[in-house]
């Protein structure tokens, strides 16, 4: 398949998308108030960038994302390394991880609240807990899976435990600890903004958002989507690029 | 296709005993796999190792290497000094690791050892050199053929020049070609390496062709059944392959094989 034609292809999708909107919202099926036009919602969302009026918010989520996020990946990926690197460790913590992950991060609100209070700590936190988890379960996964042959390779030439883990492990299980960052990555962004709804903040996506909505201010509404879907698209196709080139050789 | 490889000097008995195995057995579970089995491995000699599946030819070698340990008997070394033994398995796809390069999955066994990278890699390409191997050493592993990933295996195995070269049917994931192919390489890595090679086959003509000695053994739990001379004058040349002589005594391979694998195993318990 040409680039150009694979382009393409992969244009149509959103054109498409784009064209629906705008002939559901031209043909009147749906209130102007609820659904309005793409070309209104999008010199709206030019209005709020060229203002610079969402950039403080885009920032704020961003940091909230990040360093919860950050944090869930430098504590869960060696947690799950060292726990799928243990037969005995992983029997022993797996259920309680499967619970932790099969748990809302949503349902911890509360309970954040109470600890963290109404700040920063409590948001951060809550990107956080959705990170470590799924982390931790993916690269322990990963682990678990490495190569018995290449281990047993690497000891018959006399590597040590620790030489073991850092050099064959780690890498056997690297495949799977990306995809769990790269699931990581969305599921933070939704906690970061579902929490900001919730929580309330002076600044963020999330309020914006929850602001629109209680102003009912749609057009504005629709923007702030567009803001977000593209911000996470944009962070997930990045790691995406990176994750390729980090992990070359697998599949192929 | 002329494999110009002739006998090492000091053939046959005349060379000092290397690693002695005595009375080693081992068994996994209730099933005994090796049980009282002897064996003198000399000094630089090509050793090739043929029995039914299952027999614990594998786990004999591993035992060797010290990867495993025997449940009684010893293996004791004569000459005090350890030897350092090179492994090279049957699955090369399987143990080579494909985030690193064909050079640093050479100098895997020298990274262990703490040796700096531009060391490391200055000796892959000597040794590279010194065996004319064609491996491209920047090539990622999953790109190389299967001949050559064997080839990347067994430099892996000699770069801590070792005493004694462990090759675990090496070539029975190879097609025929590569095969006859990596036999004349072998050959002249044991020749210009004086390394001690003991090598498993499942392939009857490849273990009498390839070892100055064949041990069959027996099946489980195995003993060693013959130890058969490869009688062969001269240099090995795959020519040898189609001779009478070698007809003859693969004749008396099979006679050996017939025998030890017809047996009601409970002759030997």
């Amino acid at each position: 398949m040409g680039r150009t034609r694979q382009l393409l292809i992969r244009l149509s999708g959103p054109l498409v998308l784009l064209a629906i909107w705008y002939i559901v919202a031209a043909s009147g099926l749906a209130s102007s108030y609820l659904l309005p036009p793409p070309g209104r919602t999008f010199l709206r969302l030019g209005q709020m960038l060229t203002a610079g009026t969402v950039h403080s918010d885009i920032a704020a989520s961003l940091l909230r994302w990040f360093v919860g996020y950050a944090l869930g990946c430098v504590i869960g990926v060696p947690v799950g390394l060292l726990i799928g690197n243990s037969v005995v460790l992983y029997e022993a913590s797996f259920p309680a991880i499967d619970f932790l992950r099969s748990l809302p991060v949503t349902a911890l609100f509360p309970l954040f609240l109470l600890i963290f209070g109404i700040g920063e700590g409590s948001k951060m936190a809550m990107a956080f807990t959705a990170t470590v988890f799924v982390v931790i379960l993916n690269s322990a996964s990963g682990a678990k899976q490495a190569s018995r042959t290449r281990q047993r390779t690497a000891k018959v030439f006399g590597a040590s435990r620790w030489q073991v883990f850092r050099w064959i492990v780690f890498w056997e299980a690297l495949p799977q600890t990306l995809v769990g960052m790269r699931i990581a990555l969305s599921l933070a962004l939704i906690v970061v903004i579902v929490s900001e709804m919730f929580i309330g903040t002076r600044q963020g996506l999330g309020q914006r958002i929850y602001d629109a909505y209680s102003f009912n201010l749609t057009t504005d509404l629709y923007a702030l989507l567009v803001i977000t879907g593209l911000l996470g698209f944009a962070m997930n196709r990045i790691f995406l690029f990176a994750e390729k080139r980090i992990v070359f050789w697998a599949g192929a | 296709m002329e494999h110009s490889v002739s006998p090492a000097p000091g053939t046959g008995n005349r060379r000092a005993v290397q690693i002695l195995v005595e009375s080693v057995a081992r068994a996994f579970g209730s099933q005994q796999v090796i049980g009282d089995l002897n064996l003198e491995i000399r000094q630089g000699e090509f050793l090739t190792f043929f029995g039914p599946n299952g027999c614990g030819k594998t786990t004999l070698l591993n035992i060797i290497a010290g990867i495993e340990t025997a449940d009684s008997g010893r293996i004791s070394v004569p000459t005090g000094a350890r030897a350092k033994i090179g492994y090279i398995f049957q699955d090369y796809r399987g143990n080579l690791m494909p985030w690193l390069t064909v050079a640093e999955n050479i100098a895997f066994p020298l990274r262990v050892r703490g040796i700096p990278t531009h060391e490391r890699m200055r000796r892959v390409r000597e040794l590279r050199d010194r065996y004319e191997f064609d491996v491209d050493l920047n090539a990622r592993t999953y790109n190389l053929s299967g001949g050559q990933a064997q080839l990347a295996s067994t430099l892996r195995a000699l770069i801590i020049d070792p005493d004694v070269l462990i090759m675990d049917e090496p070539f029975s994931a190879l097609d025929y070609q590569t095969s006859l192919d990596l036999y004349g390489k072998i050959l002249r890595v044991w020749q210009q390496a004086h390394v001690t090679v003991l090598l498993v086959s499942h392939n009857i003509d490849e273990a009498l062709y390839l070892g100055e000695r064949t041990v069959f053994l027996s099946r489980r739990p195995s003993h060693v059944a013959a130890v058969l001379e490869n009688t062969l004058p001269g240099p090995k040349e795959l020519g040898q392959l189609g001779s009478e002589r070698f007809a003859a005594l693969k004749a008396e391979a099979l006679e050996i094989f017939r025998r030890e694998t017809s047996q009601n195993p409970s002759n030997h318990s």
